[in-house]
């Protein structure tokens, strides 16, 4: 049985390069910055760097601090909210910025983006379709 | 008195179950109570911007673990098991634009990816 999905929107993407990145821009009352993040279906949450929250003019610690697991240990994060703008879709949503300064990681997990988006993938081709 | 080295902790904690280990953490991350009075939140000091809706869910967010909580300007509109459940509910109040923010269980510690 075939299940046919229409999309609103088509984001090309590197295939070179590791990972699935695609542009997002992060608002904050007149204020925005713009980072390339990974699309990671397997992060619970939207995480971004440090860097990230202060440029936004954030107070990072005054965010709802959380721990997250990883492969390899742990990090802390603190929650914000944000307007996240991916292609023409924007959105209010709570994302995390790391804690560690050296964390320069910008991440798109379900909490937050994937649970709010129609997200197609094509990685053969680099093609990313999403929808609202 | 008996002391306890910091690696006799670590090897305690090691030997922790994942359970455990998650109720541990949770319990560290919690605000400590100063002479029976809930902890304030951490002023600003006007080093940055701190949201209401980030106030509410310091405040209150413990009350929904599980589930998605909808937020409006520092007030809570809804909550839901599924965002669809909390969207929908923020939507019978009129409220068309939340915050849908997702509370993670107390047991649980969420995964960070790669």
């Amino acid at each position: 049985m075939a299940h046919d999905l229409t999309f609103e929107t088509l984001i090309d993407y590197d295939t070179g390069v590791p990972g699935i990145s695609i542009n997002v821009e992060l608002r904050l009352r007149d204020s925005s910055i713009t980072v390339l993040a990974k699309v990671d279906t397997g992060s619970d949450s939207c995480i971004f760097s440090r860097e990230c929250g202060e440029r936004l003019g954030f107070e990072i610690e005054s965010g709802e601090k959380q721990i997250f697991g990883t492969a390899s240990g742990s990090f802390i994060a603190y929650s914000h909210p944000v307007t996240l703008v991916t292609a023409p879709f924007s959105f209010d949503s709570t994302v995390y910025f790391a804690h560690d300064e050296g964390f320069d990681r910008n991440v798109l997990g379900r909490f937050g983006w994937l649970d709010r988006v129609l997200v197609g993938i094509n990685d053969y081709d680099g093609k990313l379709y999403l929808s609202r | 008195m008996a002391t306890t080295t910091v690696e006799e902790f670590i090897n305690k904690i090691n030997e922790l179950s994942h359970t455990d280990r998650a109720e541990l953490l949770r319990r560290l991350n919690q605000p400590q109570p100063k002479n029976g009075e809930p902890k304030k939140l951490p002023a600003n000091g006007h080093k940055g911007y701190v949201s209401p809706d980030t106030i509410w869910i310091k405040e209150n967010s413990h009350l929904y673990r599980g589930q998605y909580v909808a937020i409006k300007n520092g007030k809570f509109v809804a909550s839901g098991r599924t965002i669809k459940e909390a969207d929908q509910a923020a939507k019978a109040k009129g409220v068309n634009d939340p915050l849908l923010h997702y509370v993670f269980p107390a047991d649980y510690i969420p995964w960070g990816g790669w």
